[in-house]
């Protein structure tokens, strides 16, 4: 049977332990990079993709490439 | 008032299942949580009063046989089910953390009530309409449940249909749409069963659960008729046990729950395969398990799945020919299924093959699926508003810290294996809402992870991430929920909605209203014969299938139809095409005609009908 953390103080204990290994001052950057990476890809995709953003942006003069 | 029949069934429903569920409560490993209980305890009454109701019902399917069912497993156990149920403790500074994805979860919840309120519409390409409500209204009117030889997709493993029928029974048309909340609430708990597993807190929990919640996919799966969030809860169960398992009841229990799933759609029976492989392999890495007693354990596990399993695949091979019905183009060398021609096979999986592709089968398309299943929804079918943020986000930072946690590539693996069947299988995301629970369990590590590795910007990006992710999730279902939420609360705009939404809705009406119409032979197939309140016969199905031997014969079935008992004929036109009967055909009257639309009666049952 796997072992289970029995408590919250274990888990606790468990994320505090196992986390930022990679010590470098680059990899929060990198963390960060990614993280802004995934909301720009959101907007522009999800949001400027959308319809409405297309019928928006068609009253000055936009037209999508098909 | 209309309202309280479909919620009293449900509720009725809902304490059955808790009961039957219960008796599996002596089989959970000691060292599970109460919430791991409470979970199990649904999902297993789920599948085993699904089973129950189908194996009793292929020889008396009626309202008296449901309702003995249902009290059957509501005496069974419910004083069991409050102890467990009394376990689940929050500490309280963790209940102030919890407030706001319990707002989240609360808010999706009530659209799913409100919402499940709203009589079901729509024509025949939706799903609910074509087979999994029709099922179970024929079985209610036929009082057993039998094969629907015009709708072969009746045929495919029925363990939540069943309870559709149930609650339908006793709470009408509305109550399937209303099971919806038992069965996100059902996958809810699972969820937070297996962040809590996973060491996450209890807040920590709660946010799975939400994100989960705020899933246009997952939401998808869960009303309108679809039953894949209850098949995704089954195999989370499943899951959760098999790689906690140490004694051979615990096997049992995985297996059983592997059977559930089988009982609901076919792909269980890839979640059992895959399953089998994930637990052989972990044990093998980590050496723990004994070769020959884990050996022992998974042939239990199997067992377990095949017999509870078996119930709907033997049917389908006594009944229809073949157990898995309709085969595919591979099974249909070795069994001949009735009812179905060559060319209807060969429809069936023309069909099932436009969601095969879903977005490229290449290497790359394999390897672009997290982008493409984040940004690109809207190109899978049934995917509309897709998985939100968060798994593509912060889930490889979750993979990352939990790497050495067997539990957690235990998921990871198993996540990997299902995505790639899947990907070979059919690309609708609706049949792997586990891997995204699983994505979102990670996705809450990760977040977590994120927080503390980056804390300048990072807590910053993380809420924003969370924002829109559940902001767009949640906006995405309330728009597709709309339609509903304004049917219930306004009778104007439902009976306007009926009216625009359901084809032929004239005819329906009159011919349930008609006391001399017993029987109406449809000759239409793609008419979406569900709103019919009446026996019908359909004699040809909309991917061809033949009801009758000679039902692509149509003067032999005018001949024919008063042996067949038919009271009426419903005729119809859709654009660009004529109607199927000439007019004035001798032995028929023309008794209502509407826009593309034509009943006739037979004028006499003894007598002849000729077309000219």
């Amino acid at each position: 049977m796997m072992a289970r953390p029995d408590s919250m103080a274990q888990r606790n204990e468990n994320i505090r332990q196992e986390p930022s290994s990679p010590q470098s001052l680059l990899w929060p950057i990198l963390i960060e990079l990614w993280l802004s990476s995934i909301l720009i890809g959101f907007f522009v995709v999800r949001i400027l993709g959308s319809q409405t953003a297309h019928r928006i942006l068609g009253h000055f003069g936009y037209r999508p490439l098909r | 008032m209309k309202f309280l029949p479909a919620a009293l069934a449900n509720l009725a429903a809902l304490c059955s299942a808790l009961g039957f569920g219960s008796l599996i409560r002596n089989k959970v490993p000691d060292s599970f949580s109460g919430i791991d209980r409470l979970a199990l305890i649904l999902l297993a009454g789920i599948g085993s009063l699904g089973t129950l109701l189908f194996c009793v019902g292929q020889v008396w399917f009626s309202r008296t046989s449901i309702l003995l069912i249902l009290l059957l497993g509501i005496s069974f156990g419910l004083k069991s089910l409050i102890s467990v149920a009394s376990q689940i403790r929050m500490k309280p500074p963790e209940l102030a953390q919890s407030v706001l994805p319990a707002v989240i979860i609360g808010a999706v919840l009530l659209v799913t009530i409100v919402g499940g309120f709203a009589e079901p519409t729509g024509d025949i390409r939706m799903d609910a309409i074509a087979y999994h409500l029709l099922g179970p209204k024929v079985w209610l009117q036929a009082g057993l449940i039998r094969p629907v030889t015009d709708e072969c997709m009746t045929a495919f493993p029925a363990a939540v249909e069943t309870q559709f029928a149930a609650v339908m029974a006793l709470g009408g048309q509305r109550a399937p749409q209303l099971f919806s909340v038992i069965a996100l609430c059902s996958l809810l708990f699972m969820s937070a069963s297996l962040a809590l597993r996973m060491g996450l807190s209890s807040s920590g929990a709660w946010w799975v659960s939400a994100l989960v919640a705020s899933m246009p996919v997952v939401y998808r799966g869960a009303y309108g008729g679809f039953i894949d969030v209850i098949y995704s809860g089954l195999a989370l169960a499943a899951i959760r046990i098999a790689f906690d398992a140490s004694k051979p009841r615990h096997y049992f229990l995985a297996g059983a729950f592997c059977g559930f799933a089988v009982g609901t759609k076919y792909f269980g029976i890839f979640v059992w395969a895959l399953l089998i492989i994930c637990v052989y392999v972990l044990a093998a890495r980590h050496k723990k398990r004994e070769a020959k007693g884990l050996l022992r354990n998974l042939g239990i596990t199997s067992a377990a799945a095949l017999i509870i399993g078996a119930p709907w695949y033997l049917r389908n091979w006594i009944e229809l020919g073949s157990p898995i019905y309709p085969p595919t183009p591979f099974l249909a060398h070795f069994f001949h299924a009735r009812y179905l021609s060559p060319l209807a096979i060969q429809n069936f999986n023309d069909f099932f093959a436009k969601v095969r592709d879903g977005m490229g089968r290449g290497p790359l398309a394999f390897l672009l699926l997290p982008f493409n299943l984040t940004f690109h929804p809207a190109n899978f079918m049934n995917g509309i508003g897709g998985i939100g943020l968060t798994p593509l986000a912060f889930a490889p930072f979750g993979l990352f810290q939990r790497r050495q946690d067997e539990f957690a590539q235990g998921l990871a693996l198993f996540a990997l294996l299902q995505t790639a069947a899947w990907f070979a299988i059919g690309q609708d995301p609706r049949y792997i809402i586990h891997v995204f629970i699983i994505g979102a369990i990670f996705a809450v590590y990760g977040w977590k992870y994120v927080v503390h590795v980056a804390p300048t910007r990072g807590p910053i990006l993380c809420a924003m991430i969370v924002l829109f992710s559940v902001a767009y999730g949640f906006c995405t279902i309330v728009l597709a929920r709309v339609n509903d939420l304004h049917a219930v609360i306004s009778a104007s705009y439902a009976e306007k909605r009926r009216v625009e939404e359901i084809p032929f809705v004239e005819s329906f009406d009159f011919l349930n209203r008609e006391p001399s119409a017993t029987k109406i032979l449809v000759l239409e197939p793609l008419v979406p014969v569900f709103y019919l309140d009446k026996e019908y016969l359909r004699p040809i199905g909309r991917f061809g299938e033949q009801s009758l031997p000679e039902a692509a014969n149509l003067p032999f079935l005018m001949s024919e139809l008063p042996r067949l008992h038919i009271s009426h004929v419903l005729d119809v036109k859709f654009p660009d095409k004529t109607f199927r009967l000439p007019d004035n055909s001798r032995g028929l009257t023309l008794v209502r005609q509407y826009e593309n639309q034509r009943i006739y009666r037979v004028n006499s049952l003894s007598g002849e009908v000729y077309l000219h």
